[in-house]
């Protein structure tokens, strides 16, 4: 049985939920009391990950920590037809810079989010700053793409990569960035909601009706 | 934002942390009223506090108290003790320390939204309330004559009442809002159903809109992890956060018809007048209505 290490909070831990409910994957959960408790930081956690990082995942004696890797092996795995996951070298790169986009260049959203929802007084504008600079490229390319008749980040349908990349877009403004000029994000971020299986987590609001 | 002039808010007690999430030595910074504040557990495990304004020596802070595994400050001369909640260290139930939660709004909206029951079925919709059931029945307002704000005879009927149960139940609840930015429910413990959970929040101010939520909860449940608790009530709390940080005005209105108000919403113009009656002005909006 998969084995889902989990805080119902963190972004990076919805990123896999989303793609277990998305393929119908059975799994259980773990919950870490991530916050207030630090149960990650605490010795048998750091046993299965040294990092002190979620989601961990575990597959019989498999032990894969970090988003990226969980959803490349779920992907490949639980999807025969390769499509959250393309096979295609070329397909399959195009993937990869957007899920490395997402790693690297949202994760100042996440962090500022995060910041913001356990009430740190840090500041927060490095962040929001480099989080919105960010969000811009996302928006430009999203945007191109409609004018080209794209509707997805990295190819003609929804990839691991338009998933890996809608928590952070999509509760943005918990982190203080605002969507408010970033229209074709709006749009894309429908899209995302209207697949099949799709859940929400607190802070992403369900489309109703 | 300066420290704020407001006496009304300066004299209350207000949580600025959970002790046990407080390393000691470590130094905690944060804000309270609009002041920088800075706290530090001793090596005895009493936390000291002091003010802090760039270019000042700090002022040490005269009342800091800990009671309920919290810390307590005033800034200025208390005008009353801490509120009493006898059921903290009454034995059965289970007490949780929900950790600090940042919102971007006045701790009044957040107390508010804390006892409006008729958002349940669509902020909750699953757990706490169902799109087939959204209606508030009728229930009772008062101000007892200690001063505190309570609405009972309260009901709704629950999906998902709690992290112990599974199936749709309809729970009783009484609200106790002792403090203007304090708020404890009482509720009918599913696994328990002569007794009460407990859930209370107490609200810093850090400035007028913007706060940290405290809370706890204490709960009849000999099955659930506390992990399993807390992703309970970080669930449902997140989902108030996420409505919460896009009410405008952010300050809570107090005059009539700055928002229409429905029958459901009793106990939200009851604690709207008794805001104005307490003479507090931090975090609120008194601005009056403009002529259609």
């Amino acid at each position: 049985m998969i084995r889902l290490y989990d805080y119902i909070l963190s972004s990076d831990c919805y990123k896999v939920r989303l793609l277990l409910g998305m393929l119908q994957v059975e799994f259980e959960t773990v919950k870490v009391n991530f916050h207030p408790r630090a149960e990650h930081r605490q010795p048998d956690f750091l046993a299965l990950n040294p990092l002190g990082s979620l989601p961990v995942l575990t597959d019989g004696d498999l032990v894969l920590r970090g988003a990226l890797p969980i959803v490349s092996y779920l992907a490949q795995t639980h999807d025969p037809a390769r499509r959250w996951y393309p096979a295609d070298a070329a397909a399959a790169a195009r993937v990869l810079m957007w899920l490395d986009f997402a790693e690297r260049e949202l994760a100042p959203i996440s962090e500022a989010r995060f910041l913001n929802l356990i009430g740190r007084d840090d500041d927060l504008s490095p962040l929001v700053a480099a989080g919105e600079a960010a969000l811009e490229i996302l928006e430009d390319h999203l945007a191109e793409g409609e004018i080209a008749g794209r509707q997805w980040v990295a190819a003609d349908h929804a990839t691991i990569a338009d998933l890996v990349l809608f928590p952070a877009s999509a509760m943005a403004p918990e982190g203080g960035i605002g969507l408010e000029t970033k229209p074709a994000i709006w749009r894309w971020l429908d899209r995302v909601k209207r697949l099949p299986n799709f859940i929400v987590m607190p802070g992403v609001l369900p489309l109703l009706g | 934002m300066m420290k704020t002039t407001d006496q009304i808010a300066l004299n209350d007690w207000y949580v600025v942390a959970a002790l046990s999430n407080l390393a000691a030595g470590q130094t905690h910074q944060t804000r309270l009223l609009g002041q920088n504040i800075s706290l530090k557990a001793g090596a005895d495990g009493r936390p000291t506090c002091v003010e802090i304004d760039a270019g000042q020596p700090a002022r040490v802070v005269e009342h800091v108290v800990v009671r309920y595994d919290f810390v307590w400050v005033c800034l200025g001369q208390p005008s009353r003790d801490i509120v009493d909640i006898p059921e903290i260290g009454a034995p059965g139930r289970r007490f949780i320390q929900r950790g600090r939660i940042g919102v971007a709004t006045s701790a009044q909206r957040v107390i508010e939204n804390f006892f409006d029951l008729s958002h349940f079925s669509f902020v909750h919709t699953g757990t706490l309330g169902g799109m087939d059931v959204t209606e508030v029945p009728p229930y009772s307002v008062n101000v007892r004559e200690n001063g505190e704000l309570w609405a009972t005879e309260c009901r709704f009927f629950q999906p998902k009442a709690s992290a112990a149960i599974a199936g749709g139940v309809e729970i009783a609840y009484n609200y106790r809002v002792p403090r203007p930015l304090m708020a404890i429910i009482y509720k009918t413990s599913p696994s328990h159903s002569t007794e009460n959970d407990i859930i209370g929040l107490f609200v810093q101010p850090r400035d007028e809109t913007d706060c940290v939520v405290h809370s706890f909860g204490l709960m009849w449940d000999a099955v659930s992890s506390d992990a399993a608790l807390l992703h309970f009530f970080h669930e449902v709390f997140a989902q108030d956060r996420s409505v919460l940080i896009h009410q405008l005005p952010k300050k809570l209105p107090l005059m009539p018809r700055r928002e229409i108000p429905t029958h459901s919403d009793a106990l939200s113009i009851a604690y709207r007048r008794w805001l104005d009656k307490s003479g507090l002005q931090f975090g609120v909006d008194r601005e009056t209505a403009k002529a259609a």
